[in-house]
């Protein structure tokens, strides 16, 4: 339509899409290294944005450093809960069939969500930050700052990564295990430690995509993960097969489809075509979600 | 010689089954106690109102039991789960319809759950009290088991188009409404009501349930010119359009169809629901006892649906009282009651056992709750 | 004791999958500054020989000592930390990451000034890997992988250098060129033991070498001695595909090494 209208919808979907790349890219990070699909990914983004919300109010309201303050610490939540799935449900059951961490990733899924429910209730939670309000002009329009954040948390935060698996011992490492762990054990790396902090990297991302999330919405509730982990797949298959960079692109377009087809087309159609399109993707490349795990540049 | 007392046998299960089948009073006429479902989401996003629909239901039978129950007998209330699913409403109206000791049912939370049971109650011959689904077509069916103690959603919707369009001269106006019967009925009357009063619909958009992310719609809003905004939605749906609107720095006058009346709705809201405003059907003073006993039971601020579930177990004790504890005798009863005073006021079910309801109260949210405002 | 002991021994080493034995009770040892080949036909047990030593599949019985230090329950990825290393068969360079990082890899036990050392010593050894330093490991040439798996090991600076066939799948040309690089590390006195199907060339550069045959020992002894043994010429330096390069063919100058 117009201008304005154009970019406002623009950073609306950056913005939702920004949240469904970071769960993607954790999503694959873990799938490239471990070769299995992390089934709980989404409650790990519940869960670490519930406890987020239970240790705010200790929080300090300093504008802009509570809300990096959020972020490190929904990462270190995100990473915590990381380390306990990967040492808890991946190394028992390493030299077990495929199908054995398929299998109790979504036990794990269904009894965290159900844990939460129980504990906190199943109803919306109230998640507000005190920064960032307002708006703020882009060209023509005027457009939440907060949704320019979070597309900014979500470019930097793959950005950062990138760096640190391209330019640092262990991220080479953690490249060389997802393409080849025995080679790389050959050259000194411990590939248990490896998939271990892969696994952490990848949750904390999660978690960082979760307090976004409840930040954008204001409110997080015990079956977000659920949406959030059929976004990131359908994020992960959109972007090509598991790689990185398409986990990011993936997530991006995602979002700016969803808000041009609700836009454009009617709220209430975007899943279902959404989901269609995926389905047509899918038979066009049924090799799926396995495939080259990690690409050389983003 | 073996098959005869077999065949017997079979025949007597048959009669049973006819008998149970059809309502019969029996055992229940003889119990000391008269066992009411209430039934609604227990679990899920919506297990708030079942709560309330419990603590209403609960409340009144507490109060009726200690004076001495109805002529002696007690009453009982069970709750039923219907996680507020259709597919989930009919089965378990089958489960409360087939156990005979229960008498009457009230509940199921929205029109889409009421519809799926409706049928259910009437081939059973079980009464049901609806309080709290407000499509008007449930009690223009002509389906004799089933009454309705909760306003229908076109009276406060119309309501609401006479305040914003002719009392505060707001013409132009956005509606969202949840794509289900609830909302596509409400917002039906609400528009009609609109355009009759010289007002005009620049917004009309429909949202899905369990939507969490109303960016589109809300950039449509920003650049839509409105006056005002109508939500016919639950207080979920409504906090989270008000707040991501508010965020996206839109600035209009909020406007809600009554079902968002929660102290939830305030709790998540915060600061973002100052100042939106609803209506709800008028309270009188035995309104305000059986808040103040609510209160004082447990801590908590009464929404209407506890008033419409103590109002409807009130109106099965009367029925209970005058005609007997059969199902039968219960909705005979029932139909018959005129003037009856209940939580809700004077209660007159009209010749489609819908009560009647003449005035409205307006509610503003001021500073974090429902306050009364006079436009 | 320690002045006489092996750098590397190997005693009745055995490697069993499911049951079935690859490796039965070899015994050998490879010398301070020695390069000592191990020949043998497909399927002989040489690569697993090479794979228990490194770590990556279980000894089943016998021991390996480095330095008379066991290896046996030293997990594969300290072993090179211990100053051993192997570059497998079929190269497995890293292929979607670059030269660099392959190479940065290969000097993961290290600190950053030893992988900076290594780095200048595995480039003034292959300019080749200089100029393709940023490009992506699998579009190098099978010859200039191999150069590259060869060089990420001794960024490793190893005491020890395994090689599993080296030579496997390269051009003629390219296999002299291997050869002459291995020629020119054993002149360096790095210690090498050298799987290769290779005969006739392994037995060429190596000062000893052992035969495997079916998971055993069958001969052993100095590598001259061995090429002119008849059964030896018979069985593994005949006529096929491992005998394409005549022994006494002029080695063209490697590139590498102007
Ligand atoms: N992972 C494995 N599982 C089962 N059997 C194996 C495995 N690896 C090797 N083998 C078997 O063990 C024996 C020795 O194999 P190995 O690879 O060590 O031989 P090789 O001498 O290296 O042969 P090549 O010249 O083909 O490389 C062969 O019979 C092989 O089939
Ligand atoms: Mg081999």
């Amino acid at each position: 339509m117009t201008l304005p209208v154009l970019i406002d919808q623009l950073v609306s979907g950056l913005a939702i899409g920004g949240v469904y790349a970071l769960v993607a890219l954790g999503f694959a990070l873990i799938f490239g290294v471990l070769r299995a699909a992390q089934f709980a990914h989404g409650e790990v983004y519940m869960v670490v944005a519930f406890l987020v919300l239970a240790v705010l109010p200790w929080f300090p309201a300093l504008g802009p450093l509570q809300f990096l303050l959020v972020i490190v610490t929904a990462a270190i939540f995100g990473a915590i809960a990381g380390m306990l799935i990967e040492r808890g449900v991946f190394r028992p059951l390493a030299d077990a069939p495929h199908i054995a961490p398929i299998i109790s990733t979504i036990g794990l899924m269904i009894l965290l969500q159900n844990l939460v429910a129980y504990l906190k209730g199943s109803e919306l939670h109230r998640f507000a930050l005190a920064w960032p309000q307002g708006n703020v002009s882009v060209g023509p329009a005027s457009v939440p700052v907060l949704k320019l954040v979070i597309f900014g948390t979500a470019l930097v935060i793959p950005a950062l990564l990138q760096v640190a698996l391209t330019r640092t011992q262990l991220g080479r490492a953690i490249r060389a295990t997802a393409i080849d762990a025995e080679t790389a054990r050959l050259m000194g790396v411990n590939t248990a430690r490896t998939s271990l902090v892969a696994f952490a990297i990848g949750s904390a991302l999660a978690g960082i995509a979760g307090v976004l999330v409840g930040a954008l919405y204001g409110v997080v509730y015990s079956t977000m993960g659920v949406t959030a982990l059929v976004k990131g797949y359908a994020a992960t298959i959109i972007g090509g097969v598991g790689n990185l960079v398409g986990a990011v692109a993936g997530g991006l377009l995602l979002g700016l489809f969803e808000v041009f087809v609700a836009s454009y087309v009617s709220p209430r159609w975007t899943d279902a075509i959404v989901y269609t399109l995926l389905i047509v993707l899918l038979a066009l490349r049924p090799q799926g979600l396995v495939g080259r795990a990690i690409p050389e540049k983003l | 010689m073996s098959r005869r007392p077999l065949r017997w046998v079979s025949a007597l299960v048959v009669i049973a089954l006819l008998v149970a089948g059809c309502g019969s009073p029996g055992n229940a006429a003889d119990s000391d106690e008269i066992k009411i479902a209430v039934v609604g989401p227990m679990t899920g996003d919506a297990a708030q109102y079942g709560e309330d629909f419990t603590r209403g239901a609960q409340l009144a039978a507490e109060q009726i039991n200690a004076a001495d129950g109805v002529d002696g007998k007690k009453i009982t209330i069970v709750t039923f789960d219907d996680r507020n699913d259709t597919t989930e409403a009919a089965s378990v109206a089958q489960k409360i319809a087939t156990d005979s000791s229960i008498v009457a049912s009230m509940g199921h939370f929205t029109s889409s759950t009421v519809y799926a049971a409706m049928p259910i109650y009437k081939s059973n011959q079980l009464p049901l009290v609806v309080i709290s689904a407000s499509d008007p077509g449930i009690t223009e069916q002509g389906n004799e088991w089933v009454f309705r103690v909760s306003p229908t959603n076109n009276l406060g919707a119309e309501a609401m188009a006479d305040l914003i369009v002719s009392k505060l001269g707001l013409k132009k106006i956005a509606i969202f409404y949840l794509n289900t019967d609830f909302g596509k009925t409400e917002r039906g009357f609400f528009t009609a009501r609109v355009q009759a009063n010289g007002g005009e619909i620049v917004l009309d958009e429909p949202y899905q349930p369990d939507t969490k992310d109303f960016s589109s719609s809300i950039i449509k809003l920003k650049n839509a010119g409105a006056d005002a905004v109508y939500l016919s939605s639950y207080y979920n749906d409504a906090v989270l359009l008000i707040r991501q609107a508010k965020d996206a720095g839109v600035q209009t006058r909020w406007f809600t169809s009554a079902a968002v009346l929660s102290p939830q709705f305030t709790e998540i809201g915060g600061e973002a629901v100052e100042g939106v405003i609803t209506n709800r059907i008028s309270q009188g003073d035995s309104w305000d006892a059986v808040a103040e006993a609510y209160r004082a039971k447990y801590n908590d601020e009464p929404s209407p649906f506890v008033i419409y579930a103590y109002s409807a177990v009130q109106a099965v004790a009367e029925a209970a009282k005058n005609e007997g504890t059969s199902r039968q005798a219960i909705r005979d009863g029932l139909a018959k009651i005129q003037g009856l005073e209940t939580a809700l006021g004077p209660l007159t079910f009209d010749e489609n056992r819908q009560a009647v309801y003449e005035s409205f109260d307006y509610l503003e949210v001021r500073d974090g709750q429902f306050q009364l405002w006079q436009p | 004791m320690s002045q006489s002991a092996p750098l590397l021994a190997v005693n009745d080493l055995t490697v069993t999958y499911g049951g079935i034995r690859a490796v039965d009770r070899i015994s050998f040892s490879l010398n301070e500054g020695e390069l000592v080949a191990l020949i043998g036909a497909n399927g002989a047990g040489k690569s697993s020989t090479l794979r228990a030593i490194a770590g990556i599949v279980p000894i089943a019985e016998g021991d390996v000592r480095l330095a008379g230090e066991s290896l046996r329950t030293v997990p594969a990825h300290e072993i090179p930390r211990r100053g051993l290393v192997l570059v497998p068969e079929g190269r497995r360079v890293f292929g979607e990451l670059t030269v660099l990082d392959n190479l940065y890899l290969g000097g993961y036990t290290r600190s950053p000034e030893e992988r900076a050392a290594g780095l200048e010593r595995v480039f003034a050894l292959f300019p080749r890997l200089k100029e393709r330093a940023s490009q992506a490991a699998g579009t190098l040439s099978g010859g200039e992988q191999q150069m590259l798996a060869i060089g990420r090991a001794l960024m490793a600076n190893p005491r020890v250098l395994l090689l599993d066939e080296p030579s496997l799948g390269l051009a003629p040309v390219v296999v002299e060129q291997v050869f002459d690089l291995l020629r020119r590390l054993h002149a360096e006195g790095v210690s090498m033991l050298l799987v290769e199907q290779n005969a006739r060339m392994a037995l060429a550069v190596a000062d000893r070498a052992y035969v495997l045959q079916t998971g055993r020992i069958v001969m052993s002894g100095a590598a001259a001695e061995l090429a002119a043994s008849d059964e030896v010429r018979a069985r593994y330096l005949g006529a096929g595909r491992l005998s394409t390069v005549p022994l006494d063919a002029p080695a063209p100058e490697p590139e590498e090494a102007r």
